[in-house]
């Protein structure tokens, strides 16, 4: 009290500012979500429609909302936190990687599936693995246009889609007791979030999670070690063609978060240019490659380009992860996060 | 009068190992705990108490559990749940011994205990029925798996034998998993964890006890059992996270459960998960991690809470030898907290770019 002068020199320090939750949830979180439940809405009623035939919508309309719709998920999959998390969504969403084939597997075991015939067919009771995107893309990316049992299965994935996006905003900022209001005010009372620094610590955690997704399994898995040990068919989404859009989903939805809620934190630092041109460079050289992932792991010239590209994407981790954290003062939680 | 009665029991306990090394002066025990470095490389180490890394083996993949057999002479590292490996580890060369693969249609959970007559015990899961069995392995027989009995429920995961050697505790969490989406819970909406109680002789279930109904998706996950067979759990809420049911119960005998609450505040700081439980070495209390919290609850054996220390990322808990009434703590940033009767932190070490897994087993 007696001493005023540097409390306020600290208090006009950038990386002393307060963290504003509220506006990353208004501008950032919420949007996102919002966009998840148009996309998934539309996805459905393109579904209905197709399904609906004859005079419905194309198999074209239909495979193009698909893809909006898989991205808008690949847009929001960077929040790894919150409502999102309950009741499995995000592996209900889609599943992926999925080494051991279970969508396949479980796909084929529901066709068998009685329940599938009875007017309460409830999929959201079925396996994770035939809920969502992942399934769903197999039925309209085969070899064949959907059949009129495919077209059961595929519309009850759409409907699970939009209710789970619809669920999944709702519980971010409707009923009794929206996540929203303890994500806006970390304190000693709240039970979810006891501190800002929690709390910021989770939403660097949550982008890390998602930099480190992409490097170790969506590029890594079909890059393979060497080009003649490349699996392009582990790309994530290969039948639709979607997994760099995927991956550049991803960056832009990262790099949203990034720059809502740390990039003041980090303004006029070298740190904070640095970060804004790796994001910039990762961008670019993804927009550079030519081919599908799944074809351009095994190509000549593109695949350089890919490896480049989990480089970048890999400093970029470790800028958020480590020097960003350490600047700080967040801790990325190793027993905290996924404990046993 | 029940007190000084287990303190006996407690102290007879340790005649056959601890006791008669403690009388050598400086012996005070090693710690066995899994980690992993920062570049996702995964180990079981031994450390001794100033902190100094005694052997590091490097694991497939992440490990879990780790049990010692009561000669000390065998470690077993448990991968984690839903694992593929079990190795075992000579102490006096610090060499692996055997290394047990998972056997058709079952996968290990993370735990599992040696038995007086020279068997390994481990928490598994039969995929297929999502039925939990105790797998049976036989030390003599290079650990060749001899059987299974089921054990009470789904999802099995800490598992502990009472001081007769006969009945075995089992943390039946309640949780459906498949080694295709090994993380992923199928079954949250319908999940009934238990706690069972088994003959190791004959597997014959002998009772199981779950939470109330309301509280059905509070996670049995471990246990720790106290001299006189009272048995102390740590559990996870897999419901809504603003709710906050009691998270730790002791269980005794033929009884109820008896669900324990923290003070609201403390309550709240658990975050509706608890890592790790021991009793310290006399019985006298429990200790219970909440990494997501960053805290260690106390409490009596009785029951009562007691204090609580505060460690960001804390999971590991140890009892002490030489100190019969107090714990060590470990973290996922390398450290580890020596903390006494009051909850006070009387001692620690740091070993940095290491992340301590989630559970430490105290050895000599």
């Amino acid at each position: 009290m007696n001493k005023p002068l540097p409390t306020l020199l600290l208090v006009l320090a950038s990386s002393a500012q307060a963290y504003d939750f509220e506006a990353i949830a208004k501008q950032h979180i919420l949007p996102v979500y919002q966009q998840l439940v148009e996309q998934t809405t539309q996805l459905n009623h393109a579904a209905q429609s197709y399904c609906a035939q004859p005079g419905g919508a194309s198999m074209e309309t239909l495979r193009s909302e698909y893809s909006d719709a898989f991205l808008a998920w690949q847009g929001a999959q960077h929040l790894r936190l919150g409502p999102v998390q309950y009741l499995s969504r995000e592996h209900r969403f889609a599943m992926w990687p999925d080494k051991r084939g279970k969508v396949r597997k479980h796909l084929a075991r529901l066709k068998q599936d009685p329940d599938l015939q009875s007017e309460a067919f409830d999929i959201s009771s079925k396996s994770v693995a035939v809920q969502g995107f992942s399934a769903l893309e197999r039925l309209l990316f085969g070899n064949s246009p959907p059949d009129q049992q495919d077209c059961r299965i595929a519309t009850a994935i759409t409907g699970n889609l939009q209710d789970m996006g619809t669920n999944l905003l709702n519980d971010w900022s409707g009923g009794e007791e929206p996540f929203v209001d303890f994500f806006k005010q970390p304190s000693d009372l709240n039970p979810i979030f006891e501190s800002d620094e929690e709390l910021a610590s989770r939403l660097l955690n949550s982008l890390y999670t998602e930099l480190e997704v992409i490097v170790t399994q969506k590029l890594a898995r079909p890059l393979g070690d060497s080009r003649a040990k490349a699996r392009g068919k582990r790309a994530e989404s290969w039948r639709s063609g979607n997994a760099l859009a995927a991956i550049s989903a991803n960056l832009n939805a990262s790099e949203a978060l990034y720059q809502q809620a740390f990039a003041a934190k980090l303004a006029g630092t070298a740190l904070g240019v640095t970060i804004d041109q790796q994001f910039r460079q990762a961008r670019q050289t993804l927009d550079s490659i030519q081919k599908p992932l799944a074809q351009a792991v095994s190509d000549a010239t593109e695949r350089s380009k890919v490896e480049q590209l989990q480089r970048e994407v890999s400093m970029l981790k470790g800028l958020v992860g480590r020097d960003m954290a350490a600047k700080l003062g967040l801790s990325l939680g190793f027993n905290a996060l996924d404990g046993d | 009068m029940h007190r000084r009665g287990f303190l006996q029991i407690g102290m007879a306990g340790l005649l056959l190992g601890p006791a008669q090394l403690l009388a050598d002066g400086n012996r005070v025990g090693h710690l066995l705990s899994c980690y992993s470095d920062h570049d996702g490389n995964h180990f079981l180490g031994m450390t001794d108490r100033q902190g100094r890394l005694l052997m590091n083996l490097q694991l497939p993949a992440r490990g879990h559990g780790v049990s010692v057999d009561e000669q000390q002479r065998h470690a077993a590292v448990f991968a984690r749940r839903p694992g593929d490996f079990v190795w075992i580890v000579d102490l006096r060369n610090r060499r692996v011994l055997q290394k047990i693969s998972a056997a058709p249609g079952r996968h290990f959970y993370g735990h599992g205990v040696f038995t007086p007559a020279g068997q390994l015990l481990c928490s598994e899961s039969a995929f297929d029925s999502g039925l939990g069995v105790i797998g049976i392995y036989q030390a003599d027989q290079n650990f060749r798996r001899v059987g299974e009995f089921l054990s009470g429920g789904i999802g099995p995961h800490e598992i502990r034998l009472l001081g007769n050697r006969q009945t075995l505790v089992v943390a039946n969490g309640g949780i459906l998993t498949h080694p295709d989406l090994p993380r992923v819970k199928e079954n949250l909406a319908t999940m009934r964890p238990n706690l069972a109680y088994l003959d190791i002789g004959s597997g014959k279930l002998l009772h199981t006890h779950e939470p109330p109904a309301q509280w059905h998706q509070l996670s049995i996950r471990h246990i720790a059992v106290s001299p006189d067979d009272r048995v102390a759990i740590a559990m996870q809420y897999e419901g809504l996270p603003y709710k906050q049911p009691p998270l730790i119960a002791l269980h005794q005998g033929d009884q109820a459960l008896k669900l324990l609450s923290a003070p609201a505040k403390v309550q709240r700081r658990m975050k509706n998960y608890c890592g790790s439980v021991e009793f310290c070495t006399d019985g006298s209390r429990f200790a219970v991690s909440s990494p997501r919290g960053g805290l260690v609850t106390y409490w009596s054996a009785e029951g009562q809470f007691l204090g609580q220390h505060k460690q960001a990322d804390v999971c590991g808990i140890s009892p002490l030898l030489d100190e019969s009434d107090s714990f060590l703590a470990s973290d996922g940033n390398g450290g580890v907290k020596h903390i006494d009767d009051g909850q006070q932190t009387v001692g620690s070490w740091q070993r940095a770019g290491l992340r301590w897994d989630n559970h430490m087993q105290l050895i000599l």
